[in-house]
């Protein structure tokens, strides 16, 4: 009787109460969420269609590893290199980051900011899928540091076809043929030239190609390894800079080019709104074009860069890239293996399929392209006896910022003797420290 | 007819039995206690939920205005440092031109925007408008392909009115990245060294996505949904992008204030922000909120059942453990009812009070019993005294003597008619007067009823004649005296008498179970049914004023034996009146 009394007082008591604490969990002030491990990515920041491809393949890592999550930035051209150096200064490193190989992926292995992914690239032949080329370009001493993801790229001449109908101009293949057309272009109010030079390494494109032509990829070699008396006042640099000023003085840039900026598209829009007829660019070009502006796309001509007379360059030697981003996981990474299954994700065969939609290149073997423009750059690039690497990315990053700011000097005005023995010079100093 | 339902009610309450009545009420007791509990509770949780929410998602609100207000402070402030910078002022104050030094001034002023553009990471892009040549220095996504256009630069530039303080556009399609939905602040710069002279405009932009980061609810499963709208009450940012430039339909809240309401079953907070004139707006569906209540209503519902039942029950057990000792006064006061004045109770058990009732039940009972004895005895008393009263009225010696002197004369002068006479006479009046016993054996008061029938025979010699006939039998069965011979003298003098033909009188006595009954049998004129039930009747009436010595014989033998004997009045196939004396065989000597 007693206890038939107690437990209803109890109820009676209890049952508000309970229910108090119960509207206090569902207000969620005591709620807690499980902590999901997290791998950070930096990209750099492409076109759209490049971040949806790397969004979506981080979608679905995430996917398939619930318990992790991945913190992506993407980040813009021009700041990546910087904000890199930020990260590797304040022991900051993400994750998973890209390099354009070259000096600045040396240099990361050289601090031990890398981890090297050999064993990891090996486990079922997984690094047979890549082209060799590209794989050579972050094998150091027999390792393998990084992954080629994004395109491969070379730099071409692309031109608007109608332009060069309406003016009945051909490809050139010499230089002398090339002036030419600028001339014609030039006499009926085209800008020849798009170009917007102020981060330099567009200008160089031309810089590069000529000393190639000129002399061939040796030269560049010998110079920038300072090995068969090399050096960067070699005669042929300078000739490179004059035939640039030449072009420069023919008035084939826009007015203000040297401090246009390229990642804001004030080169490309010049040709969109067709008042500049060529552009001296990488193959990526073709990616950004189609989705900028699609109905341009059709437009698009390409050709080589032209041989010049007397030269001892291959003329289907290029400059460009076997692989542009080229991902290494960071010694710092907690997660070494889930962070090279994410790199996988960024170009396993969906990624692949959507990059070659988009345009690209990707730096795997048994390609299959369709659009006849991507296919014609894939043919050069198989052609190619030589791919050289952008002078920028190869060279140690002082080198490589004095070989832009020089460049885009001699784009100014600035003499080509004396450019090339400023680069000499600090090039000595470099490496005489 | 109300009246007489509420009548109704009444009797039908009234009716019920105190048990379920005492039930019903602490069921109601209880209930009404649980449910003013409940209740109470109920309506304290559900307006303090109500409040938390609106709390809540007022101080988030805050929380969030207040840093998307400080970033968009930090961003107007970005470009106080640069207004006055040494190259940008250079470079705006020329126009574009192909020389090396100029060039260097345009790489200072790209650095600047630069460190603009490292500085906040959100920012989507910077640009520099100079107003000599309209042209535009320009860091952030490509805008190739996006028909840009700064013409709103220029108009916003040149507008007369233009001062140092930033120009704060909201949301809308950005006029330089038109896919993007920006909103953007133009800080306007003016010469050092002319006043009031605007020679370019620094603008910043940032996405609608990165201000929606700010304010956009992180708690999923909570569908708080957070915007912003304009002081027009559009729809600026909001995390689900179709519902941007929509008007929010929250008319009412525009008062340039902060607060909270009610709308479209809606809890709307909100808070403004004064230097864009927006509102940053929370809502909360009420039915949300009140879906924890409603589980609760249900929660509540069951208890109620479940109190109910509980009750029910407790109220069950509690009555019948409360009544027990009700039911046993009931009882024992049924007993006492019926006669039975030896019963007793005892309910000190049940507390105090019950104590009390006990003792006073059994002092009244105990009183009572006393009291009746006593009056039992006194009438027994008073019978007797009539009685002996009765006796006394003869001097019984003296009569013998003298009956017995006459008898004896009359013998020896032969008259033998009168000897027999005296002499019945004298043994009528020895019996009668005897101060003996009350109550004699039959036998004896045969003797004295023979001697009377003797003396009457001579008397109405030609008028009747007399038998008695009992078996041997009954002769031990005690019979109050003079019993019979009253009954005899009135059969002879209302049924013989008046009869003018000869009549008998018969006695006899018959066995009945327990009982004998002796029977006066005679065939005088006789009665009508009626007077024989008045007669009957009469017989149990204390109305001294009828037949009295018939009465009086009646009583004796009832005080003797009991209520159920005595006499017995009918008719009988003689014409006559047969008078039935029932007596017990065995008669209670000590009465």
């Amino acid at each position: 009787m007693k206890k038939v009394l107690l437990t209803l007082i109890v109820l009676i008591v209890i049952l508000p109460l309970s229910s108090c604490y119960y509207y206090e969990s569902q207000m969620g002030m005591t709620t807690q969420r499980t902590q999901k491990k997290q791998i950070t990515l930096y990209s750099i920041q492409g076109d759209s269609a490049v971040n949806e491809v790397i969004a979506d393949s981080v979608k679905r890592f995430e996917q398939s590893n619930k318990s992790f999550e991945v913190v992506h930035e993407m980040i813009p051209n021009d700041l990546y290199k910087n904000r890199l150096s930020v990260c590797v200064a304040t022991n900051q490193m993400p994750d998973v980051f890209p390099t354009w190989s070259g000096s600045v992926l040396k240099e990361y292995i050289s601090i031990g900011g890398v981890i090297n992914l050999t064993a990891l690239m090996n486990i079922d032949g997984y690094v047979s899928r890549f082209n060799e080329k590209a794989i050579e370009m972050v094998t150091v001493d027999g390792d393998i540091w990084g992954v080629p993801v994004e395109n491969m790229a070379i730099a071409m001449i692309f031109y608007n076809k109608n332009i060069y109908k309406a003016l009945n101009l051909s490809e050139p293949t010499t230089f002398t043929q090339l002036k030419d057309n600028v001339k014609v272009l030039k006499e009926n109010g085209y800008i020849p030239f798009a170009l917007a030079n102020r981060t330099g390494w567009t200008g160089s494109m031309f810089y590069m190609y000529f000393v190639d032509r000129l002399g061939g990829p040796e030269v560049f070699d010998n110079a920038a390894n300072r090995k068969n008396s090399g050096s960067f006042d070699n005669k042929v640099f300078i000739q490179a800079g004059e035939m640039v000023q030449e072009l420069v003085n023919m008035g084939a840039f826009p007015k203000g080019f040297n401090w246009k900026d390229e990642d804001s598209g004030d080169a490309r829009n010049l040709l969109y709104n067709e008042t500049a007829a060529m552009i001296l660019t990488g193959s990526w070009f073709l990616s950004n074009v189609k989705f900028e502006s699609p109905e341009f796309y059709e437009k698009i001509g390409v050709f080589p860069f032209p041989v010049v007379e007397g030269g001892k360059g291959d003329p289907y030697n290029t400059i460009g890239t076997m692989g542009d981003n080229f991902y290494s996981v960071a010694s710092s990474c907690n997660y070494i293996d889930e962070a090279f299954e994410l790199i996988q994700y960024l170009i396993d065969d969906t990624a692949v399929q959507k990059r070659i939609e988009a345009g690209k290149i990707p730096p795997i073997n048994n390609v299959h392209i369709k659009d006849p423009l991507t296919y014609e750059v894939l043919s050069y690039i198989n052609k190619s006896p030589n791919v050289q690497f952008w002078y920028d990315q190869y060279l140690p990053p002082k080198l490589s910022e004095a070989h832009l700011t020089l460049t885009r000097k001699i784009f100014g005005g600035e003499d080509p003797k004396r450019a090339a023995e400023e680069m000499e010079k600090i090039t000595q100093q470099y490496y005489d420290q | 007819m109300k009246n007489c339902l509420l009548q109704f009610v009444k009797t039908k309450l009234r009716s019920i039995p105190f048990r379920t009545k005492l039930t019903y009420y602490l069921v109601i007791t209880i209930c009404l206690t649980v449910l003013i509990v409940v209740s109470f509770s109920y309506t304290v949780t559900s307006r303090s939920i109500k409040q938390q929410a609106k709390d809540m998602t007022m101080l988030q609100l805050q929380q969030n205005s207040s840093n998307l207000e400080d970033y968009l402070k930090s961003i107007e402030s970005i470009s106080d440092s640069i207004v006055t910078d040494r190259s940008l002022q250079e470079y705006l104050s020329k126009p574009d031109m192909d020389r090396v030094d100029f060039s260097d001034t345009v790489d200072d002023v790209y650095r600047s925007m630069s460190n603009i553009m490292g500085s906040k990471r959100d920012i989507l892009y910077v640009f520099l408008f100079k107003a000599i040549d309209s042209n535009v220095l320009y860091l952030g996504p490509t805008k190739a392909g996006q028909n840009s256009d700064f013409s709103n630069v220029a108009a916003l530039l040149f507008k007369s009115d233009i001062s140092g303080s930033p120009i704060r556009v909201g949301f809308r399609q950005d006029p330089v990245l038109k896919k993007k939905y920006t909103l953007t602040v133009y800080q306007p710069i003016f010469d050092m060294y002319r006043i009031k002279r605007p020679i370019g405009m620094l603008g910043i932009s940032v996405t609608e996505d990165v201000v929606a980061r700010f304010y956009s609810n992180t708690q999923r499963d909570l569908p708080l949904e957070t915007f912003i709208m304009n002081g027009q009450g559009i729809i600026v940012s909001h995390t689900d992008k179709s519902k941007i430039s929509t008007n929010a339909r929250l008319d009412e809240i525009l008062d340039k204030k902060d607060g909270s309401t009610e709308i479209d079953g809606k809890l709307v907070v909100y808070k403004y922000i004064e230097d864009w004139d927006w509102y940053v707006i929370g809502t909360l569906p009420i039915n949300y909120l009140l879906r924890d209540n409603n589980v609760m209503l249900l929660a509540i519902l069951l208890i109620v059942i479940i109190t109910v039942f509980l009750a029910s029950f407790i109220s069950l057990l509690f009555s019948k453990h409360l009544l027990r000792p009700f039911n046993d006064l009931i009882y024992r006061m049924s007993m006492v009812s019926r006669g039975d004045l030896t019963t007793r109770i005892n309910l000190s058990d049940h507390g105090y009070d019950f104590e009390q009732v006990s003792k006073g039940f059994n002092l009244m009972v105990e009183q009572i019993n006393v009291l009746m004895q006593r009056i039992v005895d006194e009438q027994k008393q008073l019978k007797e005294i009539e009685f002996k009263a009765l006796q006394s009225q003869i001097n019984p010696h003296f009569l013998y003597n003298t009956l017995e002197s006459i008898h004896w004369q009359a013998l020896m002068s032969g008259q033998r008619e009168i000897s027999t006479m005296v002499k019945a006479l004298a043994g009528f009046y020895r019996i009668t007067l005897s101060r003996g016993e009350a109550i004699i054996p039959l036998r004896s008061e045969w003797q004295h009823v023979e001697n009377y029938l003797t003396i009457q025979e001579m008397r109405y010699k030609d008028n009747m004649e007399s038998y008695i006939d009992i078996s041997e039998e009954f002769l031990e069965v005690m019979i109050p005296k003079m019993t019979l011979q009253p009954l005899v003298e009135n059969s002879i003098y209302h049924g013989l008498r008046v009869k003018q033909s000869k009549g008998f009188i018969k006695i006899t006595a018959v066995r009945e179970g327990d009982d004998v009954i002796i029977k006066v049998i005679d065939n005088g004129v006789g009665m009508l049914p009626h007077q024989i039930n008045n007669l009957n009747r009469t017989l149990e009436d204390n109305d001294t004023s009828v037949g009295y010595g018939v009465r009086n014989v009646h009583r004796r033998i009832q005080l003797f034996y009991g209520k159920k004997y005595g006499l017995f009045y009918e008719s009988n196939e003689y014409g006559g009146v047969t008078v039935n004396v029932r007596l017990h065989i065995n008669p209670v000597t000590s009465l």
